[in-house]
This record gives structure tokens, sequence and C-alpha cells, in this order.
């Protein structure tokens, strides 16, 4: 009667009389939910440096894993994407398990930070980072657990210094900077990046964020939103959807050389994995890695598309090379539910096996 | 085809009062005031829960919501109000996009999604420079003419920076409206992505019973029609030209806004960007330094930290542990 919708009146008016009633309720729902805050587990600082801190997370749980493990997450992060909040915190899923675990905040540059370099974060910080959780435990190899562009970072640092890990775990991180559907890595093709960089000096966080939204704007911008009345009336749902947002929307600006090179070298050039990437005077070579990687990369991942992460299949010489397809996108690989099932323990599991 | 306002749809007219009155009512409360009034009504709306991006956070929700109820509004204010209830896919997309108002496709449908984001978050092209004067005004009117001026005598630099920045506006301005006809067309392709999922559920029996299934189907057809236009060639150059016209421009007025302040003394981005390399450079030096004494103070107390292994190893048979913790202590 009607094609392929199939609209009876009364259903619609109950359906916009329940959208008014949402929109009724829900303010005085957000009048009572709490301020949301973030950041799971307690946590001491035991390195610093410039604007970086390395974090150890205390644990209530014995640990029996004798390898530490660092997480060394995107520079457009917050260090709780890992520990959000209590049921949604990869952090403290893998210090139940038993895991000594420590964590790369790499701070929020300001105008100062302009000159710091991919050399300054990968031979410097990360370097000097992981020497610290060495240090502070006694071993002499960490594992490393690398997400998104710190995974990127991660497999150089395995090539350049191979003999301070035990084991590397990439999460959602893009080793084919190409594949066709990269949209982020389409866009910034014709970029004159030097005369982004030199205009902008760093990258300001709020372009940044603007340029993922309009990766999809339609759903972002809007369907979200709209989609937020749904859960108006419920104090929990709106407390989490509070903390998503305000998390995603805490970003840092980019230090401005870092940014030029990795658009240049790894968007452009794609050169981790083409070769010809170098950090400081130090080439990068995956061939040379041989360590031990569990790949770990999202289905419907937005941002890193699966065929970006599944290219480090064979781009190394380890023979111990697992890989982890989540279903998901690439926020819900550490906040969903089904993260929080599947994720951690496949991590603590491979890592049981190679100590 | 069925009539609104008659037989099964009689009631279609009543009740599109009735459950507006309802929404309105209902986004009333929610807002304390108009709904319509957007920001305004909004203000308070996180109650500071969400800290600096309160106002940001407020705008996006206000937007998303707004364009939503406009949308509804037209939507079934077309079948209230006399509009005939199409029997096909093909009919609902005319119907459609009769209702899309500032999600349509007569302008760039991504205009008002990114107008909203005017606070602390991000900002789009259109935006960025919103306040900013025209560096085109400064010709008042007489853009091209000036373009075309040979610059000679005392103002012949200043002449020639303005003829410069003003062709990059104009420039930046090109590029826009190469960017927003991509954008059209990303629209375009989006309602023929929305008869096709319409028809495709057609074929299959399943039907929209919900404005908001309606709705959630369009949003899928309008991310497709844009994914496959911003993954298109033509993008990528559009999009790139566009970008670097914008930095063109704003290095320009950039370097304007140093020559004028410099003449106040005030310092300048070039200074300061010249203090953060020294700083940085400073930084290096010093880590390597200490590094440098690090393994210097290492190596000298090796030999000493022996001592109380040596101590430990009268224990132990083997010297092996005692020389593994020196080297770790060297390292």
């Amino acid at each position: 009667m009607m094609g392929p919708i199939q609209l009876e009146p009364n259903k619609v008016a109950a359906e916009l009389s329940r959208f008014g009633e949402k929109l009724a309720k829900g303010m005085n729902v957000l009048k009572n939910v709490p301020d949301v805050h973030y950041g799971a587990s307690d946590k001491e600082a035991i390195y610093k440096e410039d604007k970086l801190v390395v974090y150890r997370f205390k644990s209530a749980h014995k640990v029996t894993h004798k390898t530490p493990l660092l997480i060394a997450y995107a520079l457009v992060n917050r260090p709780y994407m890992v520990d959000l909040q209590d049921d949604r915190s990869i952090v403290k899923s893998l210090l139940a398990a038993g895991h000594d675990v420590y964590l790369i905040d790499w701070g929020y540059p300001d105008p100062s930070d302009r000159y710091v370099t991919l050399d300054d974060y990968i031979n410097g910080y990360l370097r000097r980072s992981v020497k610290a959780v060495s240090k502070h435990t006694g071993v002499d190899k960490i594992n490393l657990l690398g997400i998104c562009q710190g995974g990127a970072f991660s497999l150089c640092y395995a090539n350049l210094y191979p003999e301070t890990l035990q084991n590397l775990i990439t999460m959602v991180t893009p080793v084919d900077f190409q594949t066709p559907d990269n949209m982020l890595s389409h866009w910034t093709q014709g970029m004159d990046v030097d005369l982004f960089i030199d205009t902008l000096g760093n990258v300001p966080a709020d372009l940044m964020n603007w340029c993922y939204l309009t990766l999809k704007p339609y759903r972002l911008l809007q369907q979200k939103y709209v989609g937020m009345t749904d859960i108006l009336d419920n104090p929990g749902e709106m407390e989490n959807f509070l903390r998503m947002e305000k998390w995603i929307f805490d970003s840092p600006d980019q230090a401005g050389e870092a940014f030029r090179q990795f658009i240049k070298d790894f968007y452009q050039g794609n050169k981790l994995l083409k070769g010809g990437l170098k950090i400081g005077e130090k080439a990068i070579d995956l061939k040379a890695i041989k360590l031990p990687i569990l790949n770990i990369f999202a289905e419907q991942d937005h941002l890193v598309p699966p065929n970006a992460s599944r290219a480090l299949k064979g781009a190394t010489s380890t023979k111990d090379y697992t890989e982890l397809s989540f279903k998901g996108g690439h926020i819900g690989i550490y906040v969903s539910g089904r993260a929080q099932r599947e994720v951690p323990p496949a991590i603590d599991q491979w890592l049981r096996k190679r100590g | 085809m069925a009539k609104a306002g008659s037989g099964v749809f009689k009631d279609w007219e009543a009740l599109h009062q009735q459950w507006w009155n309802a929404v309105s009512e209902g986004a009333g409360k929610f807002v304390q005031g108009d709904w319509r009034d957007g920001t305004k009504a909004f203000g308070d709306l996180f109650g500071g829960k969400l800290g600096d991006g309160t106002d940001a956070a407020t705008e996006r929700f206000v937007s998303g919501t707004k364009q939503y109820l406009d949308w509804v509004e037209k939507f079934s204010g077309q079948l209230a109000h006399g509009a005939q209830f199409p029997k096909d896919a093909s009919g609902w997309v005319k119907l459609f996009q009769g209702a899309l108002g500032p999600m349509g496709e007569m302008k760039n449908p991504l205009h008002d999604l990114f107008a909203t984001m005017t606070g602390d978050g991000a900002r789009g092209f259109e935006q960025f420079f919103s306040g900013w004067p025209n560096p085109a005004d400064w010709a008042k009117g007489e853009v091209q003419g000036l373009l075309g001026l040979p610059a000679f005598g005392y103002n012949r630099e200043t002449q020639e920076r303005q003829q410069k920045l003003t062709a990059a506006w104009l420039r930046y301005q090109d590029a826009m409206g190469a960017y927003n006809r991509l954008m059209l067309e990303a629209s375009k392709g989006a309602l023929g992505k929305f008869e096709s999922l319409l028809a495709a559920r057609e074929e299959q029996g399943r039907k929209l019973e919900t404005l908001r299934e309606v709705y959630d189907l369009w949003v899928d057809a309008a991310e497709e029609g844009y994914a496959e236009v911003s993954l298109s060639p033509e993008f990528r150059t559009a999009y790139g030209n566009l970008v670097n016209q914008q930095m063109t421009v704003r290095k320009l007025v950039q370097t304007e806004v140093e020559r004028f302040t410099g003449q106040f003394g005030m310092p300048t981005r070039t200074e300061v960007d010249s203090t953060a390399r020294r700083m940085q450079e400073l930084r290096r030096e010093m880590r390597a330094l200490q590094e440098r004494l690090d393994a210097l103070e290492a190596a000298t107390s090796a030999p000493k930290a022996a001592k109380p292994t040596v101590v430990k190893s009268k224990s132990t048979p083997s010297k092996a542990p005692a020389k593994k913790a020196a080297a770790r202590r060297s390292r």
C-alpha cells in the first residue's frame, strides 16, 4: 500500500510522543548524572621527562607474569583510553590476569614542543621509557603493546632496539598506509604538508578532531546525537555517553615536526611498509624484526582499515606471528563490552605462552 | 496513491498536531525554553560535566537533534497536510527530498553540520576564517583591477603583498567552490543510494515502520554516498587543494599580522618559534649529556657494586648471578 515505508498514524504519534517524553525526562537525568571521570586504576609515576610520564598501575592482584608490559598509545589520544572506567578497562583486565602494566603518557604538546620530531619520540622518549620500565622491574626485556600510531612507533622501536623487547603486540596499527579504503590517507595525498606545518606549527587538536568527524559526518555529527535521546532517561547510559564524549574530544595538539614526518613518510610515502623510512639517522627495516608479534585489528575500523593492519603479516621476519581479528571499530576495541571479554584475555593467553 | 487526510490516513492531520505538541512540550521542558531557540535554550545542558568541551558538546547535541526534529516536522507535515502517500521507493525518495531542508542537496549537505562546530570543538573549512576580514574586501570591489596593477613607488612592497594575499584568497574561494561541488555530488548520490536501499527492502518484504527507521536508513545512504565521493581521485585533488589554499592565505595573513604587531614591539610567531627550536635542541643536548653521565657513573660504580655481590657470592658457589647483576646495573 505504501511501498517500502509503512507508516501508521497511531504508531508515528506514539513514537514521537515517546521522543518528547524522553526529552522532558532527560533534563532531570542530566542534572543528576555525576561529573564524569575516567581512569579506573590507581597508578604511580616511575619516570618523567619533559611532558612525558611513565606510569605503573597499582594492582590488587599478584603479579604472575615476570615480564612487564608497557603500553604506548597514539599521540592523538589520552592515556585513559585503555583505562576508561571499571567495566571498560584493558588495563584492569590485564592487571587481574597478573600482568605488571606500565603506560606512557605522552602529555599535551604546547608551542614549545613544535620541534619535537619522530626521532625524539622513538629514539628518545620511547627508548628511555622502555629503559625506565626495565630498570624499575630489574629485567632486561619487556613486552611492548603499541596502539594505533603507537603501534607504528613500536614497530620502528622493535627494529632499532630488539634486545630490549621480549614480545611485541600491535593493536589497530596501520602498517600499509595506502590501502584503497583508507580515507585519511586518501585525503593527505594532495596536501602540501610542509606548507601545512610551516603555517600551523603544532597541529590543533580541534582540526584533527574535525578531520576524524568528517570521515563519517552524518553518523558522528548528527545521528549519534539523535541516538542520544534514546538513553536520555537512563543515568548509567548517559554517564557512559558523556564519558565517551569527553574522551573523544580530549585530544592533544600534535607536535608540528613529528606530524610533518608522520604524514610525509608514513601516509604519503608509505615507507614503513615499502622501505626507505628513517627515524633520526637510523633506517627502519621491518624485515629485521624477529620478535614474536601479536597483531590485533578491528574489522569495522574506519580510521585504520583492517587491511592496513593485516599488512604486517609477512612484512617482518618473525616466525611467531599471530593475528587477532576483533568484531568492532577503532574505538570499540578499547571500550566495548565485547572488547573487554575478548581482547585482554587474548593478550594474556598469548603472552602467557611466551613468557 | 492514497491521499493523506482521507480514508485510512484521515487521522494524520489531527495526530500530527497531537504528536508535534507532545514533542514540542517535551523538548521545551528539556531545554527549559523553546527548543527552536537552539543554543540559548540548551545553554547549560550538560551542567559542566564535560569541562571545557561543554559548549561544543551542547551545540553538537542541539544541532543533531534540531535537524532531526526539523526533518520530522517537514516529512510528517507533508503527509499531514495533504501530500500523497507514495507507492514505491522512488515516490518516497521524492517526498523525503522535500523534507530534507538543511540536510538536503541544494547546497553542501555538510555545511550545516560543520557550521555547528564553533565551540572548542573542531571547525570546518568555512568556519576557519570566520571573524577574519575578507582580504578581497580590502580591494573594495576592484579586486581584479587591483591584481592587475603594476606596483611601484613608496608603497610598492605593501601593494605587492596585498595583491598576493587577495589572489590567494580568490584561489581559496575557488578551491572551496570545487569542494562544495563534490559535496553536492555526494548529496545527490545519497538520494540515489536511499532509493536503492528502499527498493532492496521492498524486494525483501522488509518495511520501515517508524520515522526513526526511515531517518537511520537515510543516514546509511548519506554515508555511502559521501564515502564514494570522498574516496574519488577528484576529491583527493580538491581536498588537497583546499587545504593548501587555506594554508597559503593563513600564512600570508600571519605575515601581515606579524609585520603589524612587530612595529609595536610585540613578540612574533617567528620569535616564539625560534625560541622553541633552540629549546628543543637544548633538550636533546641535555638528554644526551645526561645519558653519557649515567653511563659513566654506572661504569665507575660497577666495581664498587661488585663488593656486596662478592660477599653474597660466598654463600653461593657460582658467581654468575653477581656478574649478571653488575651487567644489569651498567646498562
